[in-house]
C-alpha cells in the first residue's frame, strides 16, 4: 500500500509538471530576466541531423517550464543556504544588493579613457564645455559591507587615472560623505534620486554654475514597489528588500519634449506607462534608445550633448532646467552616425560623458566616440 | 538524450511510463525498443544508424552461433564477431587517435576521419560482446526475435552511460519479467537519488572545477588541490548518479542491473577502490578477456602479463588520448604493487592511514585522467606542490563560499546515511509519520532537481534593456 501510495506521488508530480508545463499559456517576455523568451523551434531536415533542433527544444522547454521562476528562487536559496551570501555575480549584504565588479569587468578601461581623451581633444575646436563623469557604483561606496575577502577589484587606481583628467567630475569625496543616505537602490544597480541629485550638484559646480536645490525639484515617490537589476541577477525571488523609486515630479521639469529614436513624440521626459511592467528603472526617458532627442522651455539658449549609460536616465531630469536642448546618445545602439557629425552640425554649448564605473570599465562601445 | 535534462524528466519518462504500463505486456519490448531507438537519435540523430547496424551484426552473430555446430566453425563466428565490433568501435573513437600518433612518429600527414564519437559507443560494442561471447560460451542461449535483442543493446536507461549489463544477467528478464509496486518505489527511490547526485553534486563542484582551471594548470596549491578534489568529486557523483538512474528506471521497468559502484571512496587500497568502481567494468574485463588470457592460473608472469593487458585496455576504453593509457598503466602498476608487494604491509596500518593512501592515490589519478592533454600535467603536479605559491588572493573567499558544499559532498561519499536510511526504515515500517517524511525527502530531492536544471538556464539579460 506504502508502495503504491509512493509511486501515485511520483506519477502525480512527473505528469503534473508534463501537463502544466505543455498547457499553460506560453509569455514570450520575461520580466524577471529582461530577454524574450525561446521560441519553440520547427524541425527541418538539417536542423534534426545537425542537433540545432534538439538544442532549440531544450532551450524552449527550459525557458518556458511551469513555474520557472519559482524554480530559479528555490535553486538560489539553495546555493546561499549553502555558502557565502553571492549569486549570479550579486552579493547579499545586511543592507541591499550589492553588484560585483572583477578585473573582468575592468579590461576595456584604458582603451575607454583613451577614447574619451581622444574625443575630449577634437572637442576643443568647438568651444563646447566638456565634463567627464564616471561614477562610483554601490560596490565602491559600500565595499564595507560586502563579505570579507570578496574578490572584488579595487577600484582607487581607476579613480586616480580619471582623476588626472581636468574635465573629471569626481563623486567619490561627494559620496563617501554622505553615505549614510539611500544613494544606490537596495535591489538595483542604478543610483536613487538623491545619489543622482549629488552628481548632479558636483557637475553643476564643476561648469562654475549654482545646482537648484532638492525642493525646487519637487521630488514625488513614483512606486514603492521597484525590484531591480540585482535582484533579477541575484535570483531569490523574495521581497527581503524593495525600493521605492523617487524621480523630480513633471513639473518641477517645465515643458519637456522627448522625441526618440523612432521619431515618436512625447510631452515628458519620463515615461509612465513603463511602470505596469517590472523594470520601474524604465519610467525615466523610457529606456535606453539610440539617441534621444529633449527640448524644453527653459529658454538658456544652451544646448547638451550626452553621450552616456543607463545612470544618465535618473540625472537627466534635474538637467532639464538648465538646456533648451538635450540629446542623448547611448553608443550601444548608435549606429546611424558618428557623435563627431552631431558635434560638428549641431553647436552644443556642453558635452558630457557620462557612465557608471562598471559601465565605463567594461563598455565596448566607447571607442566609437571619437570616430569621424 | 540524457536523463538530467527537462525534456527527459517532464516529457520522455511521462510518456513512456504512461504507454508501457497501459500497453499489454506482449507489446511491451516493442515499445521499450522504439522509446530507447528515439531516446538515442534524439542525441545522436544520425549515428543513431550505428548502433542499428551493431545491433542487426550481432543479432546475425548470435543467430550464425546458433546455426554454426563445428567448433571450428563456432570460433570462426566468435572471432569474427569479436574483430568486427573491435572495428567499430575502433574506428569511431580510436581512428583519429591512431592517425595523430602515426602521423607524429612516421611524419605522414594522413588526414584525419570526418567522424565523431557516437554516443554509447563504448557501452552498447561492450554488451554486443558480451552477448556475442555468452552465446559461444553456451551461458546464454541465442535471442532469435531481433525487437528483444535490439532492446537489449539499446535500452535507453543504460545505452549512454552504462552499467555494462551482460547479456546473460537480462536474459530472463528481457523475455519475462514483472513490475510491481514495490520495485517501482524502490526505483523512483533509487532513480531520485541519482538525479541528486548528478544535478546538485556534480554539476555544482564540476562548475567549481571548471572556474578554477578558467586560467590554465598553473595554480597556487590550496586551490590546485581543491581543483583536484572537485574533479574527484564530480565524476564520481557523474558516474554513480548515472548509474543509480539507470539501475532505478530499469526497477520501474522489472529490470534488475548489478550495482556499479559500492562507495569507492571508503576504500582502503586500490585494489578495493577497483571492487568498488565502475563495477560493471572490471567485471566485465575479468569476465571476458583476464579469464580468458589465463587468469592467475598459468604462472606469476603470465598473471602480470595479463593483469598488465587489461589494464591498458581499460584505460585505453576511458578514452583515445594518451592521459587515459597513463592512467591505466598507473593503476595496473599500483595494482600490482598492492599484490605482490605491498599487499601485506598494507594491512598492517591503522586503517585512517590505509584510508588516507588510498584516496591519494586515487586523487593523483583522478588529475591523469582530468587533463587529456598531458603537456598540462607537469603544470598540473607543480601547482599541486606549490610552484605556484600556495593561496590566491581570493582563496579565503572561495573557501568560505564553497565549504559547505564541499562537506556535503564528502558527506554523500559516505555509506552510513544507506545504512542509518535501513535502519530507520526497517525500525519504522509500520509509522505513518515516517513514511511521510521519506516521500517528502524524495520529492523535495527531485524539485531540488528539477529546480536545478531549470536554474541553470537562468540567464537575465542585462544591457539589452537596463
Amino acid at each position: 500500500m506504502k508502495n503504491k501510495i509512493f509511486t501515485g506521488v511520483f506519477a502525480l508530480l512527473l505528469f503534473g509538471l508534463a501537463i502544466l508545463t505543455l498547457a499553460l499559456p506560453k509569455k514570450t517576455f520575461s520580466e524577471t530576466e529582461n530577454r524574450t523568451l525561446a521560441a519553440l523551434p520547427k524541425p527541418t531536415k538539417e536542423t534534426v541531423l545537425d542537433g540545432q533542433f534538439t538544442a532549440g527544444f531544450a532551450k524552449w522547454l527550459s525557458d518556458h517550464y511551469a513555474g520557472r521562476d519559482l524554480f530559479v528562487s528555490v535553486k538560489s536559496g539553495f546555493d546561499l543556504l549553502l555558502g557565502a551570501p553571492e549569486h549570479g555575480g550579486v552579493y547579499l549584504t545586511n543592507k541591499g544588493l550589492v553588484d560585483s565588479f572583477t578585473e573582468k569587468d575592468a579590461k576595456e578601461f584604458d582603451k575607454n579613457i583613451g577614447a574619451v581623451e581622444a574625443f575630449q581633444q577634437k572637442l576643443t575646436a568647438y568651444g563646447a564645455d566638456f565634463r567627464l563623469l564616471v561614477a562610483p557604483t554601490g560596490t565602491e561606496i559600500y565595499a564595507d559591507r560586502l563579505p570579507a575577502g570578496a574578490p572584488v577589484l579595487d577600484a582607487a587606481p581607476l579613480f586616480d587615472r580619471l582623476r588626472e583628467n581636468a574635465a573629471f567630475v569626481d563623486l567619490t569625496g561627494v559620496f563617501d560623505a554622505h553615505r549614510d543616505e539611500d544613494l544606490f537602490y537596495t535591489t538595483d544597480h542604478h543610483w536613487t534620486a538623491r545619489g543622482a541629485y549629488l552628481a548632479y550638484c558636483e557637475w553643476m559646480n564643476a561648469r562654475g554654475e549654482t545646482p537648484k536645490t532638492e525642493a525646487d525639484f519637487k521630488l514625488e515617490t513614483v512606486t514603492d514597489s521597484f525590484y531591480g537589476t540585482l535582484y533579477s541577477r541575484f535570483g531569490l525571488f523574495l521581497p527581503v528588500f524593495r525600493d521605492t523609486l523617487v524621480a523630480p515630479a513633471p513639473e518641477a521639469l517645465g515643458h519637456v519634449t522627448r522625441t526618440n529614436s523612432k521619431g515618436e513624440t512625447f510631452d515628458s521626459l519620463y515615461a509612465p506607462e513603463t511602470l505596469t511592467g517590472k523594470d520601474k528603472y524604465l519610467y525615466f526617458l523610457g529606456g535606453n534608445d539610440s539617441i534621444v532627442e529633449l527640448s524644453t522651455d527653459a529658454g538658456t539658449g544652451k544646448s547638451l550633448l550626452l553621450v552616456k549609460d543607463s545612470y544618465a536616465n535618473a540625472f537627466l531630469p534635474y538637467v532639464m532646467p538648465e538646456f533648451d536642448r538635450v540629446t542623448v546618445i547611448d553608443l550601444r545602439y548608435y549606429s546611424m552616425d558618428v557623435v563627431m557629425n552631431l558635434v560638428k552640425t549641431n553647436a552644443y554649448t556642453d558635452v558630457l560623458v557620462l557612465y557608471n564605473l562598471k559601465s565605463f570599465a567594461s563598455d565596448r562601445n566607447l571607442e566609437l566616440l571619437p570616430l569621424e | 538524450m540524457v536523463f538530467s535534462s527537462l525534456e527527459f524528466l517532464s516529457l520522455f519518462l511521462p510518456a513512456v511510463f504512461a504507454f508501457y504500463f497501459l500497453c499489454p505486456v506482449r507489446f511491451r519490448n516493442g515499445l521499450l525498443l522504439i522509446a530507447s531507438l528515439f531516446f538515442y537519435a534524439w542525441g545522436e540523430p544520425l549515428y543513431v544508424t550505428v548502433m542499428l547496424a551493431s545491433m542487426t551484426l550481432n543479432y546475425v552473430l548470435g543467430l550464425l552461433l546458433g546455426k554454426a555446430q563445428s567448433p571450428g566453425a563456432r570460433k570462426g563466428v566468435l572471432a569474427a564477431g569479436v574483430s568486427l565490433n573491435l572495428l567499430l568501435l575502433g574506428v569511431f573513437k580510436y581512428g583519429n587517435f591512431v592517425i595523430e600518433n602515426v602521423n607524429g612518429i612516421f611524419g605522414t600527414a594522413i588526414p584525419a576521419l570526418k567522424l565523431s564519437l557516437p554516443i554509447g559507443i563504448s557501452f552498447f560494442t561492450f554488451q554486443a560482446m558480451s552477448y556475442v561471447i555468452d552465446v559461444y560460451r553456451g551461458k546464454a542461449a541465442v535471442q532469435k526475435n531481433p525487437f528483444s535483442f535490439g532492446l537489449y543493446i539499446s535500452l535507453f536507461p543504460q545505452l549512454i552511460a552504462g552499467p555494462i549489463v551482460r547479456y546473460s544477467t537480462v536474459e530472463a528478464e528481457i523475455n519475462h519479467r514483472t513490475s510491481d509496486f514495490a520495485s517501482a518505489a524502490r526505483g523512483i527511490r533509487r532513480f531520485v537519488s541519482g538525479l541528486a547526485k548528478k544535478v546538485i553534486l556534480a554539476n555544482g563542484v564540476g562548475a567549481i572545477f571548471t572556474s578554477l582551471l578558467a586560467n590554465g594548470a598553473a595554480l597556487p596549491a590550496i586551490p590546485a588541490w581543491i581543483a583536484a578534489l572537485s574533479y574527484a568529486f564530480q565524476i564520481y557523483f557523474d558516474f554513480s548518479g548515472y548509474s543509480d538512474m539507470a539501475i532505478g528506471l530499469g526497477l520501474i521497468f522489472g529490470f534488475h542491473f548489478e550495482e556499479n559502484f559500492n562507495y569507492p571512496y571508503v576504500s582502503k587500497s586500490i585494489t578495493e577502490f577497483w571492487n568498488r568502481w565502475h563495477i560493471s567494468l572490471s567485471t566485465w574485463f575479468k569476465e571476458y578477456l583476464y579469464i580468458p588470457l589465463g587468469g592467475n592460473r598459468k604462472g606469476k608472469l603470465k598473471q602480470v602479463r595479463n593483469i598488465f593487458i587489461v589494464w591498458l585496455l581499460t584505460g585505453l576504453w576511458h578514452g583515445a588520448a594518451w592521459n587515459f593509457i597513463l592512467w591505466g598503466v598507473y593503476y595496473g602498476c599500483l595494482l600490482l604493487l598492492e599484490k605482490f608487494v605491498l599487499g601485506k604491509a598494507l594491512k598492517k596500518l591503522p586503517a585512517a592511514l590505509q584510508h588516507v593512501y588510498a584516496l591519494v592515490i586515487v586523487l593523483f589519478g583522478w588529475v591523469l585522467f582530468a587533463f587529456d592533454d598531458v603537456k598540462l600535467l607537469p603544470a598540473f603536479f607543480g601547482s599541486m606542490f606549490g610552484a605556484n605559491g600556495l593561496l590566491a588572493a581570493d582563496t579565503p573567499y572561495f573557501l568560505l563560499k564553497n565549504a559547505l558544499f564541499f562537506v556535503l559532498c564528502a558527506a554523500a561519499c559516505l555509506p552510513v546515511w544507506k545504512t542509518l536510511g535501513e535502519k530507520w526504515q526497517a525500525k519504522h515500517e509500520s509509522s505513518k509519520a515516517f513514511f511521510a517524511a521519506e516521500t517528502l525527502w524524495y520529492v523535495l530531492l527531485f524539485l531540488l532537481s528539477v529546480a536545478s536544471l531549470v536554474e541553470g538556464s537562468y540567464n537575465p539579460f542585462i544591457y539589452f534593456r537596463f
